[in-house]
């Protein structure tokens, strides 16, 4: 199930990642900003992409963690897995 | 320290939605939000708190902050608008609060956060119109123009300069091996790239973060 999330999450990002060689070396650890290099304006729309896929509500505090994919899972897991 | 964003207008306008559901909730505070649905010019004063927010965000990373994904915690005041045309906004933040100036180009807003209003004249800021779409071409553009520009303002011998990144993603301006103890802020958006760096007053903490690394 968490690897059909992170190819969820995967879909997800990819119109948003500006550096396309780290996104095909994507694992947990990756960081969406540092890595990906993906515009920080457009994490927002990450975020409700995340919400709409899964069909949850990010609070705030969950947001203020999610920079990697890691926490992006364990975000969704709280919430979907509840 | 200190933090620049640029937002490049005409990007924005094609790839982000901030009509979109949701998206003005997630970034800006009750009262940014009434302000936004009271302006007749809301794209501009979207992109104007967005990017003031992030050069301030930017800056207390370097202050040490840790890094997260909070910009409504990042709370804009304007303040007042200088003879040149520049607005000036306050930004609270956990643990501290900055200056910023806002440069309103019709085609970009550049923000630049600063600790106090008076180092102001310390700082240089530069930015490049950047033609190419290619990312890693587009870094190297601006990070050239960093150099040059920071060469011909401390007639430094030219050397092999270069930038390195922190553990928390600061960058560092390096003369060969060697750290050059300035706070440097970097940003790229759409065609548009931008630099500050505060020529006096260095940072200490990217000294142990670079030694640690």
């Amino acid at each position: 199930m968490q690897e059909e999330r992170i190819a969820t999450l995967k879909r997800i990002i990819t119109p948003y990642v500006q550096n396309k060689e780290a996104l095909e070396q994507l694992t947990a650890e990756t960081d969406f900003i540092k890595d990906l290099e993906i515009n920080s304006a457009h994490l927002v729309d990450i975020i409700l992409d995340v919400e709409d896929e899964f069909d949850i509500e990010i609070e705030d505090e969950a947001m203020e963690e999610m920079l990697t994919v890691k926490a992006a899972l364990d975000v969704i897991s709280a919430k979907v897995d509840a | 320290m200190i933090g620049n964003d640029i937002v490049d207008l005409q990007y924005a306008a094609q790839y982000h939605n901030w009509r979109r559901a949701g998206y003005l909730r997630k970034v800006f505070t009750a009262q940014e939000r009434v302000r936004i649905e009271n302006s007749t010019t809301p794209d501009r004063l979207v992109w104007t708190l967005w990017s003031a927010k992030e050069s301030a965000y930017k800056l207390s990373v370097q202050q040490g902050a840790a890094r997260k994904y909070a910009p409504q915690q990042l709370v804009t005041a304007y303040l007042t608008t200088q003879d040149a045309g520049n607005a000036i906004y306050s930004v609270r933040y956990q643990g501290g609060s900055c200056y910023v100036i806002v440069e309103q180009d019709s085609s970009y807003i550049h923000s630049v956060a600063l600790p106090h209003s008076s180092i102001w004249e310390n700082v240089q800021i530069g930015k490049v119109e950047l033609s190419t779409d290619d990312v890693a071409g587009q870094r190297s553009r601006l990070r050239r123009a960093l150099y040059s520009n920071y060469i011909k303002q401390t007639r430094a011998i030219a050397t092999d300069y270069r930038i390195r990144k922190s553990p928390a993603g600061i960058p560092m301006l390096f003369a060969g091996e060697e750290l050059v103890g300035i706070s440097v802020s970097l940003s790229h958006h759409g065609h548009f790239g931008a630099f500050a760096y505060d020529v006096v007053n260095s940072s200490t903490s990217h000294v142990t973060q670079i030694v640690a690394e």
